[in-house]
């Protein structure tokens, strides 16, 4: 009977996983917002594949969501990076709104999509934070900071 | 003879007619272009690639003497030339940035800040003059307007001795704050020398340098350069406030009010438009002599506006009374204001067209730069622009069988638009930097941006690269 609880206790963990994933995750959005073709993420020189990024590139789920001390730098990193085109909310200014169902990029509604965006860079101001020192354990912070902000 | 009196009437009025259906100024705020119409004959365009590796180009110039030579300004101070066959000339053909012995001529501190301009005078091929402006760090931001004159004997290259020897200063514009120089210099058809300046920074005009006749900021200039050497500029006399401080004697009587009206004490004859808030990229139409500005708005409306060659100037484009067609600072649907001078031609928004208004899904940006007017592949005087955030790029152009202007979003590319010309074949060119302002890391370490000429899709060279966009 302890056996059977714990297999069920363990079911129930995966099972919620799983849905957490489906809200984030879609692997197929892991694509260019140029062209829809199917991206690749290398390392910068020296960059580590945190756990939780290798988990992502496989599954499209964000560990971070959720995340009180990834989210705290997710907002710092947000501020830096993010903020003075984003707004402080998201809902965009000098670039586009974050946050609601209506993205300048229909990719933006999954975290797979909206790295591929931050990873690889969109259209105008928006170019590529793989040139930038942010890593991309870094970038999943960010997401999981910006999706906080949708009410 | 009677009849010929009436034929010619007839005939005057026919051509007053077809003038004033040619084209024309917007009435009314509704009557301005905003994406969404169609510019007729403008065929699927697409950006091919000139050259590229340029740090932070701010400017480009062709040089139309027949060498197929293209000038690109690059923000820390240095003018690069890009041969006929697209190669980058090693060495700058100007470098700013290392003739005085204390460093930089330049000031790039902010990402507005640098070099911006060059223009080749009408006789160029003859007499070497060129023109630069751009923010000087001995004279702690002001604005500089200086001519340097090419070595015959070193056409792509003037040194640092020839750079010095042959500088000649013709303006010197203190700036309050680093942001809207404005900064295109450029010569039209008049052979008279334009400068477009911005309203001196900071946001809402706190100056209100638009609207100030006394001023330099916020404003297009016109200057005569031919002058002896030691006089900076001539006032051409036909600039529309040339007479208007005039010393004279007073008479009460006997004087319209119109004629009254013309009387502006402290204002500077060099303007031959005002109420501009940063006009960086305006360009004449070569062919009909029209002017463009592309006059960068503040937080929701960025303008296009036009002259047509007759224009005697004086055209008062209204900021900061108004943004584009709407007043500021807008609060959107209903709200009442005057509209002070000219209305734009054509206008698109920011995401948010007014406080808390509806996002805009499609045709927005945040900095409008000019690109040239184009008459190419059924193009017949469309403005070419590019939005520096969004990267899209628009096209503006009178819509005859609707009588009234069009604006159009042709697409959306991963470019932020800097600048842009018209080659010697009459191509438009554009620039791109990788400057953005969050992302400035200095003119010199930014990565590189490129020079490119919009062509008719369909005419695109097999193997050259082409900007992404759709």
């Amino acid at each position: 009977m302890p056996g059977q609880r714990l297999s069920a206790t363990v079911a129930a963990c995966v099972f919620s996983t799983m849905l957490v994933a489906a809200a984030g995750a879609s692997v197929s959005d892991f694509k260019s917002p140029f062209d829809g073709s199917k991206m690749d993420f290398p390392l910068k020189p020296g960059e580590v594949e945190t756990p939780v990024l290798k988990e992502f590139k496989v599954t499209g789920n964000n560990q971070y969501r959720g995340d009180t001390k990834a989210v705290k730098d997710g907002k710092e990193l947000y501020e830096t990076w993010c903020q003075a085109c984003h707004n402080a909310d998201g809902s965009g200014r000098m670039g586009p709104a974050l946050i609601g169902k209506d993205f300048s990029y229909p990719q933006t509604a999954s975290d797979p999509g909206m790295f591929a965006i931050i990873y690889g860079g969109a259209k105008g101001a928006m170019q590529p934070f793989s040139a930038r020192e942010v890593t991309q354990d870094e970038m999943l912070k960010i997401i999981a900071f910006v999706r906080t902000l949708e009410k | 003879m009677k009849v010929y009196v009436i034929a010619a009437t007839l005939a005057v009025s026919a051509i007053v007619a077809t003038t004033s259906i040619a084209q024309q100024l917007p009435a009314s705020p509704a009557e301005v272009a905003k994406p969404g119409g169609k510019v007729p004959g403008v065929p699927k365009l697409a950006l091919v690639k000139v050259a590229d590796g340029f740090r932070d180009p701010t400017g480009v110039t062709a040089a139309n003497d027949g060498s197929g030579r293209i000038f690109v300004t690059e923000r820390a101070g240095r003018v690069r030339i890009v041969g006929k066959d697209g190669k980058v000339q090693p060495e700058p053909f100007l470098d700013l940035t290392n003739f005085n012995p204390l460093g930089s001529d330049v000031q790039t501190g902010f990402v507005e800040q640098g070099l911006w301009s060059i223009a080749l005078h009408p006789k160029f091929k003859e007499n070497g003059h060129v023109f630069v402006h751009y923010a000087s760090l001995p004279f702690n931001g002001a604005s500089m307007v200086v001519r340097f004159t090419v070595d015959q004997a070193s056409p792509n290259r003037i040194t640092k001795e020839q750079l010095v020897k042959s500088s000649k200063v013709l303006m010197n514009i203190p700036q309050p704050y680093y942001n809207h120089y404005g900064g295109m210099i450029t010569f039209g058809p008049d052979g008279k020398l334009y400068i477009g300046k911005g309203d001196a920074g900071w946001e809402g005009d706190p100056l209100d340098a638009g609207q100030r006749l006394e001023v330099f900021w916020g404003k297009l200039l016109r200057i005569d350069v031919d002058t002896a050497d030691d006089v900076a500029y001539a006032v051409p006399k036909d600039n529309p406030f040339a007479k208007a401080d005039k010393p004279q004697l007073m008479s009460l009587f006997g004087i319209t009010e119109q004629g009254f009206s013309q009387i502006k004490i402290g204002s500077r004859p060099e303007i031959w438009a005002y109420g501009l808030r940063n006009p960086y990229m305006f360009h004449f139409d070569k062919k009909s002599g029209d002017l463009f500005i592309a006059d960068v708005g503040q937080n929701h409306w960025e303008e296009i506006n036009w002259q047509p060659a007759a224009s005697k100037g004086g055209e008062n484009y209204g900021w900061k009374h108004n943004q584009g067609s709407h007043c500021h600072p807008t609060t959107g649907p209903g709200e009442k204001c005057p509209i002070v001078g000219v209305l734009p031609i054509a206008e698109y928004p920011h995401q948010e067209p007014y406080p808390g208004g509806p996002k805009s899904k499609d045709g927005w940006g945040c900095s409008v730069q000019g690109l040239g007017v184009a008459n190419y592949a059924g193009m017949d005087k469309v403005y070419l622009a590019g939005d520096w955030c969004s990267g899209r790029l628009f096209a503006t152009g009178w819509d005859a069988g609707e009588k009234k202007w069009q604006m159009q979003e042709l697409m959306q590319t991963s470019l932020q638009f800097t600048s842009g010309n018209v080659d010697e074949e009459g191509f438009v060119l554009a620039t791109n930097c990788v400057c953005f302002y969050t992302e400035d890391k200095g003119p010199n370490t930014n990565p590189p941006g490129a020079l490119w000429r919009i062509m008719p899709a369909d005419k695109v060279p097999a193997g050259a690269e082409v900007a992404k966009g759709n």
